[in-house]
This record gives structure tokens, C-alpha cells and sequence, in this order.
């Protein structure tokens, strides 16, 4: 369409006479513009923000923010953190470009296509919250509570959690952070030492660091990472335990490079030979030891020749790593590891890891497991439980007795995929991308197809928004109140101090994207439960938090965003620590007392078994389409073995798919990494790339999902947790 | 003299532009906005196309808005036409493009009141109107300097992308009004 006029010629000529109404009567919207001061350019104040808590990864480094007008211009680490200090890193840094991600969600949208397949329409709020609240109440009504199961992640989804969990009473919840990651390391540790173990290693004093499967330098996380170095600094011996010669194996005095899935056995061989050569620590096992006799019987078997065969490592190296532990006890850091559903035999290797710091004494003392002192008097704020309570499905089936809080993931898969014990019919979905944090992926499709109902809530369009009903943009870290983050000084042997702080917000939320208070509540309200809400927005719950340490939001601005305060010696072994070599409990349940070793699958001719891992720029499938870090490392080499690559003439740099002993191929390719630095019996890759949702324009296509080629479920039997690293993968030249 | 029958100044044109760019809803979104909308096609020299709806139905609203999500909030494969300055000018959202269009407007003794970002269409269309509010023709500097070097783009995808005859519509007035035009073209008209 061409206009053959000019504007002065259209203004001498024009009139609307013949519109039913007059220009200015159809314009209704308030401009987005108004008049204010005159400004001269360049003259836009910047101010410091405090209070900022970084959630680009779990590990919640303070920061500060540089503002003008309301944009964040940068993130520092917060000078006054005794924690991570000024560092904060790449992913950290790149916070600043989450806010402003081209593709982030900015207004309530709701499906009007197919799930898989959407076609957004964008709604208001009091749309979208009728929406949720009737279907929710529906589903509740006609199911009961336990009709909803919730898939939550992060800090802003511990409230909507509560609510679901506590006020409308479903246990069907179930977090990617306990069942495909750290759960079983917490309840293995609390059925060996009895208290889940964190990352709680002193390595900033110790002699030696002991890592099985950690790859430090690749997994970021500032303090950690800041003792894990001094520990260095202070000469501490590094063993690494990898197929991988990852970046912490590139630094190790010891270099293990165990077959994958046999570490239990290394664990219980090295032990055995510490038992035997009469250098474990007696006056601390007599002490604290429960079942010490049972558990030196049970895995005398282990000799280091069986132990050596078994994992495929010399055994003069498994005498040097057990003798380089042994002699320099109880001063060792055995890392309880984070990342740990591997194999679906993993309750096992966690415990023998528990095991292995009573067996050495490497408890309360110096460079040893040490918990820091942190502040008391923090306090609680959650919705109030209801009257009905409904037990989870593993309780009641009797089985998974050491399962993490929330329902196995697969209870609730198969629940709503074939409607036993009973049907799950409407799902929240709040802050995790469960098609790349679940295994088989199809199955979490299925469970969502048969749904009356799917929410989803995030701040960018991953994955699983594609299968939402209604899709909700929520404010992200740097734009809300929440989480509470306390601790101590990072060196342990430092200047004894604490801090209280708490998350505030670097800039105010654009668009229309809201916090989960208001989401929650609000969904509360329209479901009935309105009288049960327990806080009316964030600042209060935060204010109500701070006040049992007698702190404020004001107070803490004022202390420019952390309170200290004196603290507390953390060493020493309290007299009623108790570590269960042999647990009689375990056995009670019908699974082995002592850490025992479960072999897993071999691999299948002419495949490699798959194995992945984190990249320091990224935190697996949640910053992929961020832009800064999309550029720093924009695809997933695949490792492969040089002898390997040889022989399927491959070579550094070539493309290629993979294809999975199941017939499922990657959708995208990725670039060949030829090394020396791996064993020939499996390939790595970085995980959490290849988003498969096209509106993530910068991670969509970029790397292989290697969690689509995740295919066989393995699930821990004491824990219900996934394994998931029992997955056999060819290369195929794209 | 009516109302309607007064001749049309610049700023309420740029004002209603601004609207037809904005979420269309039912409350405003309306047979009496279309009307108007059609006559101002007619005061263009064009009989409104067949393809613009005669009447507002809730489906037609609804294919508006869906075209509308997909086109500039949250499409498949991905958006289309992100309505941002920012996109087209540096590749990123809020940029230092945002920034600066926000100093111009500051400059001019006015700022922002939503949470958009003073690069978004609707935000310096809003900013045009108000410049032709104080005096007609102060908004040249900004078209030529903010508004022409990515609206070009922005109208190219729309006008190749949008599946509803309505928006490609509105970008091609908003196109004509917002030219830079020349003394040749003026002459050549007057
Ligand atoms: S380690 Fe990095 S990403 Fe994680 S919280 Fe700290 S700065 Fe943020």
C-alpha cells in the first residue's frame, strides 16, 4: 500500500467527519511518556545498589549493583562480603544480561495452540490467575490435592512450594535439586553421619583434597572455589577421581581414572587397605563408630587386586591414594561431592564416602568435613499445613525409605501416565526445565499430555514453557525481595565471624512480570485458601524473617547489605557424633547395611558410555540463551578418547550426532574434542545445551541435549533418585 | 463546526498511532477505533481493503492478538519483530540505544512513566505526539536521528511476517507519517 500524498498535504485536507467518533475519543491508554524535568544528557545519576544475592547459579553470591535510571548497568561481588568477597563469576557478571534476554517473558500468556506446539496469546494477570486458580480448584475437587504435582526449582519457588505442599496438601512435589542431583548425598550422609553433609569441606586447611567425580575449576562456585585454591596455595595434595582429566585433574597429585560407575568399589578397596595396614583412625572409631567390626568384615572382599580389576586402575595408585590419605589423616578434605545421581547405585558410594571420614577422622578437625557456626535466630515464614494429609506415594508403597523431601520423580511420571495408584491431572511447573533436568524426556511429554492443566512459571521461554497451558513471567533475582542467605567467613580459620543477609532488589521488574508472593496469593485467594496466606507481599515475609535476628530490610540497607557479627570457633567433634559404618537401620529395609558395591551395565560394543558434566560459564540448561555466556563457550564439545577417535577416523573440530543405544539420535550436532584426557570406554560433554524451544534464540540449536539422549532410567533403590549416567551413545559423522 | 470536522493535528495522529501499536483489547479495541482507523485510510487516499474486519468479534480480536504476541512479545519458531529501537540498532534489548533515547527524551523535559523501555514503538510514539503537542514539526530530529534508522527494518518484518491485514496496515500509516519528507516532496505535493 502506497500513499500518494504528502503530511502537509494530508493536514491542509483531512478530516475524520465521517468516523463514528472523533480521533482523541478512541485513544484511551495513558502515554508512556510524561513531562518531567528538563535533564541534560549525560547527567543521569548512578547509584549502588546492596542487597543483591546472585541466583545465576545455587550458590548465592552477595552483590552490588551499579544502577542508572532503572537499569542495571553491572554486578560486583559486595565489598563487604566475607563470603565471596568482591569475585563473583562469568555466570555471575552476566546476570546483568538475564534482565535484558531479547527473549525473556514479559507479559501473561496463554496457550490458545497444542502443548508441544504453542501459539501464544497474551492475556492479563486477573486472566491468567482466574485460569490457574479454577483449573488447580478443579483438579483439587475432583482428585483431591494429591491430583497436582508441582516441579519447582530455585529460590522464588519455595513459597508456591509450601503452599501447594502445606495449604492444599499434595506431596506430589519433586525437585530436580534433590532427585537428579544432590539428594541422595544428603540422606546417605544423614544415615552415615547424621547431618546432610553440604559442601562443608574445610579444603582451605587441609593436607589433602580428595575429589571423586569433582571437577572444580568446571563447577564455579566462588567461595568454594576460593578454598578449594588456598587449599592449594597451602601445598594440600589434590587426588581427583575421574574418567576424565578434567581441569581439578589437571592440577592433581593423583589423577584416578576409574571405569565409570565403579568408584564404590575404589572407595571400599582403598578402605579395606587402610584397615588393612592398621592406619585408620581407632581412637576416633571407637569413639564414634557404630558397626565398624560389621563393616571391616563386609568389605574385606575388597582386595586391592579385586579392586584394581574391578575399576580398571593400577593397583600401586590405589595403595599411593589410600597411603597419601591415611598418612596425612584426620587433615583431609573428603569432598561429599554435589552433583551425585550417576548410576542408580549411588546411595552406596555416598555412604562409602561418609564412611571413609569416620574410617580416617576426618571430622571437626582442620582441613577436614567441618560445618561453619552460622547465625541463630532467623526466622520462618511458610503457609500453614492443612488438615488433610496425604502420604506420598513411596511411603505408602513402603519403598525408597531414604528418599529426599518431595516424591521420587518417576512415582509421579508413571502416576500420571497410567493413573495408578491415582491420576495427577494438573501440574505446576515453577522455575525448572524438567525436559532437560529429567531423564527420558518423552516420558515427562506423556505425563504432560494427559494433563487437564500444565503452569508454567519462569523468566525465560525454556523447554518445558512449551507444553504450558498458561505461561507466567516472574521477576528474576535481581528484580525481587527473597532469599536469606547466612554463613561464615569462607577460610574457616580465619577471623571467626557470621553474616545475616537478604536478597533485594538491583532495579524494579519491567514489563508486567511479577514475584511469586503476588502469583501465589493470588492464586490462593481465587482457590478458596485466602484466609491461609501468610504474608501479603515479599518485603514483609523478608522483614518478618530478619526481625528474629533482630535485623530489618532498613537496618541491613543501612549496614550496606550484610550484617556482621562475631562468630564462633567451628572445630571440634561433638561427643554424640555418631558415624554408622554399618547401619542396621538400612538393612532393616531390606538394602545393605555396609557400603556396598552394585555393578552397573557395561557398555554395549561400538558405543561409549555418556557422561556430562558443568561448565564454568554456564549453569546447565538455565543460561543458555544468555548471550555473554552463549559467546564464552557456545557449544558442548563431545570428549572423546584419541585411540577412539582414531579408529572411527575422527579428528579434532569434525561435527557430529549422537546416537544412543536406544536409537535416539541428537537433534543438534556438536564439534569433536580428540584427547588423550579420557578413557576409552566412554565421551563427556558439558550438560544443559541444546534447548529445543526456538524462541530461545541464542541456545536453540547450539550443542547437543545431552539429557534427549538420557533415555535408560536407572533409579537409586534407596532413594528413588535417577542415575543418569547409563546411557551408551555412538558418534556419527554429521 | 463538529468535532471531527476541525482539521487534524499531528500529535493526536501520532497519539492514535501510538494506539493502534498498543496489546489490542476489548476495551478499546473497537468498532468506533475501527471506524476512525478506516476513515483515516480514506482521508489517505485509500478505500479501507476488504481484508480489515468489518466488526469486532471476540475471534477477531483474538486473531489480532495472537498475531500480535507472535509477531512482537513471544512467537514460534521466535519472535518476529521485537518493537524495540535496540534490537535492530545493537543486536541486544535495552541497550545503549534505550539509554539514549531515554537521555533525549529527559533533554526535552520529559521521561518515562511505565515499566517499557523508552525504545519500545508505542513509548516514542507516545514521545513523538507530545513533541507535536508543544510545537508542530519538533519531532523531526528524533524521526531522523531514534525513529527512521530502525523502523524501516522493524516495517520490512512486519510487513513480510504479519498474518492479520490490521498491523500491517497500522505500520504502513505509521510509516507514512513518520518519513522524512523532503523539500522536493513537499513542493511536489503543495
Ligand atoms: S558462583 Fe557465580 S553464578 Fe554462582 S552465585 Fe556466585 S557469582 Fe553467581
Amino acid at each position: 500500500m502506497a500513499f500518494n500524498l504528502t503530511r502537509r498535504k494530508f493536514l491542509q485536507t483531512a478530516t475524520l467527519a465521517a468516523a463514528s467518533v472523533p480521533l482523541a475519543n478512541v485513544v484511551t491508554a495513558q502515554a508512556g511518556v510524561a513531562k518531567s524535568p528538563f535533564t541534560p544528557s549525560g547527567t543521569m545519576a548512578d547509584k549502588t545498589m546492596v542487597g543483591g544475592i546472585c541466583e545465576m547459579c545455587f550458590w548465592r553470591c552477595q552483590l552490588v549493583g551499579k544502577v542508572r535510571g532503572n537499569k542495571l548497568m553491572k554486578l560486583e561481588g559486595n565489598p563487604k562480603s566475607i563470603d565471596n568477597g568482591q569475585s563473583i563469576c562469568a555466570r555471575g557478571n552476566a546476570g546483568v544480561q538475564l534482565l535484558y534476554d531479547r527473549d525473556r517473558l514479559k507479559y501473561p500468556m496463554k496457550n490458545v495452540g497444542q502443548r508441544g506446539a504453542p501459539k501464544w496469546k497474551r492475556i492479563s494477570w486477573d486472566e491468567a490467575l482466574d485460569t490457574c486458580a479454577k483449573k488447580l480448584k478443579a483438579t483439587e475437587q475432583k482428585f483431591g490435592a494429591k491430583g497436582i504435582c508441582m516441579f519447582p526449582h530455585g529460590a522464588s519457588a519455595k513459597y508456591p512450594m509450601q503452599y501447594l505442599e502445606h495449604t492444599v496438601g499434595t506431596p506430589n512435589v519433586s525437585e530436580a535439586s534433590f532427585f537428579q542431583c544432590r539428594g541422595i548425598r544428603d540422606t546417605a550422609f544423614l544415615a552415615t553421619i547424621g547431618t546432610p553433609p553440604g559442601e562443608n569441606v574445610d579444603m582451605a586447611n587441609a593436607k589433602v583434597i580428595f575429589g571423586l567425580g569433582c571437577h572444580f575449576g568446571e563447577n564455579v562456585h566462588v567461595s568454594h572455589t576460593k578454598r578449594y585454591l588456598k587449599g592449594l596455595e597451602n601445598g594440600a595434595k589434590l587426588i581427583i577421581v575421574d574418567p576424565r582429566f578434567s581441569a581439578s585433574a589437571a592440577k592433581a597429585d593423583e589423577w584416578v581414572a576409574v571405569k565409570p560407575g565403579t568408584d564404590t568399589a575404589l572407595m571400599l578397596g582403598m578402605m579395606n587397605y587402610i584397615i588393612q595396614q592398621g592406619k585408620h583412625n581407632k581412637a576416633f572409631i571407637d569413639k564414634h563408630g557404630i558397626g565398624f567390626a560389621e563393616f571391616k568384615e563386609s568389605i574385606a572382599e575388597w582386595t586391592i587386586e579385586k579392586t584394581a580389576q574391578t575399576c580398571d586402575v593400577p593397583a600401586d595408585q590405589i595403595k599411593r591414594v589410600a597411603d597419601l590419605l591415611a598418612d596425612n589423616a584426620p587433615n583431609v578434605s573428603i569432598h561429599p561431592g554435589r552433583h551425585v545421581s550417576w548410576h542408580g547405585n549411588d546411595f552406596q558410594r555416598q555412604r562409602s564416602l561418609g564412611c571413609m571420614m569416620g574410617l580416617l577422622g576426618a571430622m571437626g578437625v582442620k582441613g577436614s568435613f567441618v560445618k561453619g557456626k552460622g547465625p541463630k535466630g532467623v526466622g520462618k515464614v511458610g503457609w500453614p499445613k492443612g488438615e488433610h494429609h496425604v502420604e506420598a506415594m513411596h511411603v505408602a508403597a513402603g519403598i525408597y525409605p531414604y528418599s529426599p523431601p518431595g516424591t521420587p520423580t518417576d512415582l509421579i511420571r508413571d502416576a500420571a501416565i497410567t493413573g495408578a495408584p491415582y491420576p495427577i491431572k494438573s501440574c505446576v511447573i515453577w522455575g525448572q526445565n524438567p525436559i532437560q533436568t529429567i531423564p527420558n524426556q518423552q516420558k515427562t511429554i506423556d505425563m504432560l499430555k494427559q494433563m487437564d492443566f500444565v503452569m508454567c512459571v519462569d523468566v525465560m521461554p525454556t523447554d518445558i514453557t512449551m507444553y504450558a497451558d498458561i505461561l507466567l513471567p516472574e521477576a528474576s533475582y535481581l528484580e525481587r525481595y527473597d532469599f536469606i542467605k547466612t554463613g561464615t567467613q569462607w577460610d574457616l580459620s580465619g577471623k571467626q565471624q557470621q553474616y545475616i543477609s537478604a536478597r533485594m532488589p538491583m532495579v524494579m521488574a519491567d514489563f508486567e512480570r511479577k514475584d511469586q508472593v503476588y502469583i501465589t496469593n493470588e492464586i490462593a485467594k481465587r482457590m478458596g485458601y485466602g484466609d491461609k496466606i501468610p504474608v501479603s507481599a515479599l518485603p514483609e515475609m523478608v522483614d518478618m524473617q530478619l526481625a528474629g535476628a533482630g535485623l530489618s530490610i532498613a537496618k541491613l540497607i543501612a549496614e550496606d547489605g550484610i550484617h556482621l557479627q562475631p562468630g564462633i570457633d567451628p572445630y571440634g567433634v561433638a561427643d554424640d557424633l555418631l558415624v554408622y559404618f554399618n547401619n542396621a537401620e538400612i538393612a532393616d529395609y531390606g538394602y545393605p547395611a555396609s557400603p556396598t558395591y552394585i555393578a552397573v551395565e557395561e557398555v554395549p560394543a561400538g558405543h561409549f558410555r555418556l557422561l556430562y558434566g558443568r561448565s564454568p560459564v554456564h549453569t546447565f540448561n538455565r543460561t543458555q540463551n544468555n548471550v555473554w555466556l552463549h559467546h564464552a563457550m557456545p557449544e558442548n564439545p563431545v570428549w572423546i578418547n584419541d585411540e577412539m577417535a582414531k579408529e572411527l577416523s575422527l579428528v579434532n573440530g569434525d561435527r557430529v550426532y549422537c546416537v544412543n543405544s536406544e536409537g535416539v539420535k541428537s537433534r543438534n550436532t556438536t564439534i569433536v574434542k580428540v584427547t588423550p584426557g579420557i578413557r576409552k570406554d566412554c565421551v563427556y560433554m558439558a550438560h544443559g545445551y541444546g534447548t529445543k524451544n526456538p524462541a530461545m534464540s541464542v541456545g536453540a540449536g547450539a550443542g547437543i541435549d545431552d539429557q534427549a539422549l538420557i533415555t535408560i532410567l536407572a533409579v537409586d533403590p534407596e532413594t528413588g533418585c535417577h542415575g543418569m549416567r547409563n546411557n551408551f551413545v555412538k558418534l556419527v559423522k554429521a | 463546526m463538529s468535532a471531527t470536522q476541525e482539521p487534524i493535528r499531528l500529535a493526536e495522529i501520532f497519539r492514535f498511532l501510538a494506539q493502534t501499536m498498543r496489546y489490542p483489547e476489548s476495551s478499546w479495541f473497537t468498532d468506533d477505533f475501527l471506524s476512525v482507523f478506516k476513515e483515516l485510510l480514506v482521508q489517505l487516499g485509500h478505500v479501507p481493503q476488504k481484508s480489515l474486519p468489518a466488526k469486532i468479534t471476540d475471534a477477531i480480536l483474538e486473531e489480532i492478538q495472537v498475531d500480535y504476541t507472535r509477531l512482537f512479545i513471544n512467537g514460534v519458531p521466535h519472535v518476529v519483530a521485537p518493537p524495540y529501537a535496540s534490537i535492530y540498532i545493537d543486536g541486544t534489548l535495552n541497550s545503549t540505544t534505550a539509554d539514549k533515547t531515554r537521555e533525549y527524551f529527559r533533554s526535552h523535559g520529559f521521561d518515562i512513566t511505565t515499566n517499557e523501555f523508552p525504545d519500545h514503538l508505542v513509548t516514542e510514539l507516545d514521545f513523538i505526539a507530545l513533541l507535536e503537542d508543544e510545537k508542530q514539526g519538533s519531532s523531526e530530529e528524533f524521526l531522523r536521528l531514534y525513529f527512521r534508522p530502525w523502523f524501516a527494518q522493524f516495517r520490512d518484518l512486519v510487513l513480510a511476517e504479519a498474518e492479520v491485514s490490521y498491523l500491517k496496515t497500522a505500520v504502513e500509516v505509521i510509516d507514512f507519517f513518520t518519513r522524512i519528507e523532503t523539500e522536493a516532496d513537499s513542493g511536489q505535493a503543495a
